[in-house]
């Protein structure tokens, strides 16, 4: 039994100890691959802010180019002011032929009222007339003329339409009763004064003054002026001899009304003292009557000017075929600057220059230059452009200028023939001082050449876990790209060792001018041990030939928004 | 290299954790004088002195969840749970109903002997030192690291720590009052040399096209060992805590004429006392952090890419960041154990088979025991036992003389099916024990 027992004692012990190994799990043969994630693993990556055109060009300039406000940039450069050149006719006659009215006067005699008889007088020797001297009296219409010749008149006169006076010409009417039986009461000249054929009044445009404010009466001794000023005399243009360069003129000067009496006393002594006529004088007397000027159409030629824009600098530079930058619609500008106030053209031609060989011209571009209306200086800037359109104030004028820039200069010649539109009607004043400026400048805003070879190359490095992540799996960038530029850009990615050495094949993407373009940067599949070596990752961004004639903006950005995308999840192993 | 971290993982643990499970073989020989650890009232019938360091080692590994629960055969190799080719519902099926856990067990007796006192007394008298630990990871996480859904996940849990047990016993036979009863005590001062433990209670995770975010969130402590630039680093050896306990048990033998030689009762409470409290050397662990990415923003002409992805990396990095504070104590919990048994010996007690009902950390057990004593010096025992997070079996022998030198042996495993470097597949519980004692006095 002991020995049964022994025996059964030692299979159960044997039997408990051995177990049973399975083959199935030999953990030599274990696959140490892991996945996590169930589906596509999103990460975020980064956004950049944005990254403008400005700082990739930088603010350093050359002195003739400029950044605008919009952010644009411009060449601008530009001409001394050229002064034009105009001769004031000096020997008109400026007395007008007037002389011999000079000092002298003309006196037309009314009949006012007459002395009546058999009238009674006071206590106190006054007696009241008013019944004896009827209250007004209608005065037939009388005139005179006034004959002269006025000679010298400018050469340049194609027309005339009238003289300027000066500011101190004048006529003064004095309407007066002498030896005047009145010595009460007061006699009111109701006269209308004709003077249109002749003179321009000022205050009367009509050329018709009517006098009923002067009040001839004992305090004033009864007699009482006017001084009317004068401003041109009006002429009538078909006695305009041309070539006599002579104007005559008579002219016809009238008057008519009523004389109006009002409470008519005199005395016993003055009575008695008195004729028997009491007559209404009116004299008429010329004041300083001179020419100031001459109002008529003229045929003046200002001036020719030749004036150059040296663009040598600019040549040097951007004058290449394959330039970097282009001159977008390029302009020029005139400004003028006058206080002539005769209509005035222009005509203006441009011939650009290349080495000393005309390359191309544009001939006869015609257009009007500003008037003075009042003797004030005016400013006008012109902008020649190739649709004439008129924009930041400047007027438009339609010109070819673009075609002056293929190729790029090294000068621009300006001719300018400038003279008087004698179809219109201006002034020339003979003691006033013309003023007459021109500068020139070119502006064209810069462009994207053709030649552009804008590259924007960046490295950053890359976290190890990058590396071990492309080691065994796919992945991408995925986001999107906001370009406001009108450069259609080229995106490529690289990826490097530590010494710069490539790993990757460079991935492309291409970036859409002006919007927003999504983004889907594949890296491939897994890459497997040389993904361990991956240390940076090298950005080039390229812009596309395409873009070229596009403005250049300072503001233009570029950003971009980006993630990571794991497809179907991290693939690693432990 | 890669390929055995778990398998090394495993035998580390397993042979690490060897202990009371197969000792448990002895709990039905009478001539054993091991089995008093597990009952302060049974007394062997020899006297005896264990050989220092040998008088007893025991280690004992187990676990819900074994290498099949990670590993999975499929296409010709052996496969991860985060394998591609392995589906969520494979894995997630595998895994046992609760959390994944390993906890290991090793005691070693120093010094130690038992001697009769008087005609009913047994003196024992022992030095010991126990060393155990834990390591459980929650089904959500795991559940995470395969679906990787974002949310918020409890994270694992580390504990181990190392006592030393001075222990007193005497048992006395109260046969003169009861025929066939004994009852016996022992009192236990435990003093604390290391500890420490560590729970990551949140682990949250957000992963999208926004952001990538994650925090922690976790607590420990550390007693006699200094967390220091992210290293722990352990103090000279020093008692740093205390506690006492008591073991209490009672025999009664029943003694029958015929095939069956009687019925022999037992019962017993162990480490009945305090919690162990360490006050020295002790410290605080705090881990928590938060972080996110949402992109690398305002990326420049002249952006600084190291920089900024390296603060980045920093700001992740510090998700697992340690840092320690002094503390005033801290408190390990020494958790009492239960002991039923019942014998049934018969063919002069030479035979014997035994049921043992028994709860240690928090688990209960049912043992059976087929009981052999062919020779008066030789026991031989067989075991299944049940109940408990895992099934196992064992063995246990011991040459036990009048006079001379004891020897025992035990060994229990669950898992008979095993990979070929032996991890268990399936959820394990291994143990084993051994001892060498010089034994006199027998009667």
């Amino acid at each position: 039994m002991k020995h049964f027992l022994l025996k059964a004692s030692g299979i159960l012990l044997a039997a408990s100890v051995i177990g049973c190994a399975d083959p199935t799990y030999d953990i030599d043969k274990l696959d140490t691959a892991a996945h996590f994630g169930s589906g596509d693993i999103n990460l975020p990556l980064g956004s950049t802010d944005k990254i403008t055109v400005g700082e990739l060009i930088g603010d350093e300039f050359d002195e003739w180019i400029s950044k605008n406000s919009n952010g644009t940039y411009s060449i601008s450069y530009g001409s001394d002011p050229y002064d034009l050149s105009f001769a004031v006719p000096q020997d008109i006659d400026r007395s007008l032929g007037l002389k011999r009215y000079k000092g002298r006067y003309i006196d037309i005699e009314y009949p006012a009222f007459s002395k009546p008889s058999g009238i009674k007088f006071d206590e106190n020797g006054v007696a009241d007339l008013s019944s004896r001297i009827a209250a007004s009296r209608k005065i037939a219409e009388r005139g005179f003329r006034l004959p002269f010749t006025i000679e010298k008149m400018p050469a340049q006169l194609e027309g005339l339409s009238s003289v300027l006076l000066t500011d101190d010409s004048q006529v003064k009417i004095t309407f007066s009763i002498p030896d005047c039986l009145l010595t009460e009461g007061t006699v009111t000249p109701d006269i209308r004064f004709d003077l249109h054929e002749l003179f321009e009044v000022a205050g009367y445009p009509d050329g018709v003054v009517t006098f009923n404010d002067l009040k001839l009466n004992s305090s004033n001794g009864y007699s009482a002026s006017k001084v009317l000023n004068l401003k041109k005399i009006v002429i009538n243009p078909d006695n305009f001899n041309r070539a006599k360069r002579t104007l005559d003129i008579n002219a016809h000067i009238g008057f008519s009304g009523n004389i109006l009496v009002d409470k008519p006393k005199t005395t016993k002594a003055r009575y008695q003292e008195t004729g028997s006529s009491n007559p209404l004088i009116i004299r008429v007397q010329l004041v300083n009557l001179l020419c100031k000027g001459v109002e008529g159409q003229f045929t003046y030629g200002v001036d020719s000017i030749r004036s150059r824009l040296k663009l040598t600098k600019v040549a040097q530079k951007f004058g290449g075929d394959d330039t970097p930058v282009t001159f977008t619609s390029p302009e020029l500008h005139l400004t003028y600057s006058s206080n002539f106030s005769v209509p005035t053209r222009a005509v203006a031609t441009f011939v650009a220059q290349r080495d000393g060989q005309t390359t191309a011209q544009v001939k006869n571009v015609p257009f009007d230059l500003p008037v003075s209306t009042n003797g004030a200086t005016v400013k006008r800037v012109y902008r020649f452009c190739s649709n004439g359109k008129s924009a930041g104030g400047a007027v438009g004028v339609k010109a070819n200028i673009p075609s002056l820039f293929k190729p790029f200069p090294d000068i621009i010649y300006v001719y300018l023939d400038i003279a008087t539109d004698n179809t219109k009607t201006g002034i020339v004043e003979l003691d006033k001082e013309y003023d007459l400026q021109v500068a020139l400048d070119i502006s064209s805003p810069l462009g994207y050449g053709p030649g552009l070879k804008l590259e924007y190359s960046d490295s950053f490095p890359l976290p190890t876990v990058f590396g071990d992540i492309l080691k065994e799996n796919r992945l991408k960038l995925v986001g999107d790209i906001t370009n406001t530029s009108p450069l259609k850009l080229g995106l490529d990615f690289v990826m490097t060792d530590e010494a710069g050495n490539q790993l990757t094949q460079p991935v492309s993407q291409e970036i859409a001018a002006g919007g927003t373009t999504p983004v889907e940067i594949d890296f491939g599949g897994a890459m497997g041990a040389s993904a361990k070596s991956i240390a940076k990752g090298v950005l080039i961004l390229n812009a596309a030939p395409a873009s070229s004639g596009k403005a250049i903006n300072a503001n233009d950005y570029i950003q971009a928004d980006l993630k990571i995308q794991v497809p179907d999840g991290f693939y690693f192993s432990f | 290299m890669k390929r055995h971290i778990l398998s090394v993982a495993v035998l580390l643990f397993a042979c690490t954790l060897v202990s009371a499970q197969s000792l448990r073989g002895s709990y039905f020989f009478e001539t054993s004088p091991q089995r008093g650890k597990m009952n302060a009232a049974f007394a062997p019938q020899v006297n005896y002195v264990s050989v220092p360091l040998l008088g007893a080692v025991g280690v004992e590994t187990w676990s819900n969840a074994g290498l099949g629960q990670f590993v999975f055969p499929a296409g010709g190799s052996l496969k991860t749970f985060m394998h591609p080719d392995i589906s969520a519902d494979s894995f997630l099926s595998a895994l046992p109903d609760g959390d994944p856990y390993l906890k290991e067990r090793l005691e070693m007796d120093l010094l130690g002997g038992g001697f009769r006192l008087g005609a009913n007394g047994f003196v024992s008298i022992g030095v010991s030192v126990l060393e155990d630990g834990s390591a459980l990871v929650p089904k959500e996480f795991l559940r995470f690291a395969k679906l990787n859904e974002n949310g918020s996940y409890p994270g694992p849990q580390v504990s181990g720590r190392i006592y030393g047990a001075l222990s007193l016993g005497y048992s006395h036979d109260l046969g003169d009052l009861v025929e066939g009863l004994r009852v016996g005590g022992r009192v236990k001062l435990l003093s604390g040399l290391y500890a420490g433990d560590i729970d990551l209670r949140k682990i949250e995770i957000g992963i999208d096209a926004e952001q990538v975010s994650a925090a922690t969130e976790g607590e420990g402590h550390l007693a006699g060992i200094a967390w220091k630039d992210s290293h722990l680093r352990a103090d000279d050896i020093a008692l740093r805590g205390f506690a006492v306990a008591v073991d209490l048990g009672v025999e009664y033998r029943l003694r029958l004429d015929g095939f069956i030689n009687g019925v022999n009762l037992s019962a017993s409470v162990n480490d009945l006392g305090t919690a162990l409290r360490f006050n020295k050397g002790v410290s605080t662990l705090t881990t928590g952090a938060t972080a996110s990415f949402t992109g690398l923003q305002g990326i420049s002409t002249n952006y600084d890419f190291k920089e900024n992805l390296q603060r980045v990396i920093d700001d992740f990095s510090r998700l697992t960041d340690i840092s320690s504070a002094p503390a005033d104590s801290y408190e390990s919990p020494v958790r009492p154990s239960f002991y039923a048994g019942v014998e049934v010996p018969f063919l002069n007690e030479m035979i014997s088979v035994g049921a043992l009902y028994y709860r240690t950390a928090g688990f209960n057990h049912l043992m059976a025991s087929l009981n052999l004593s062919p020779l008066y010096w030789l026991n031989l025992s067989v075991n299944g036992t049940f109940l408990g997070p895992v099934n196992n079996y064992g063995c246990y022998a011991e040459i036990i003389p009048k006079n001379g030198l004891g020897l025992f042996f035990g060994l229990n495993a669950a898992s008979l099916k095993t990979s070929r470097h032996h991890i268990p597949i399936n959820n394990f519980s291994e143990s084993a024990c051994l001892g060498l004692n010089v034994v006199f006095g027998g009667k």
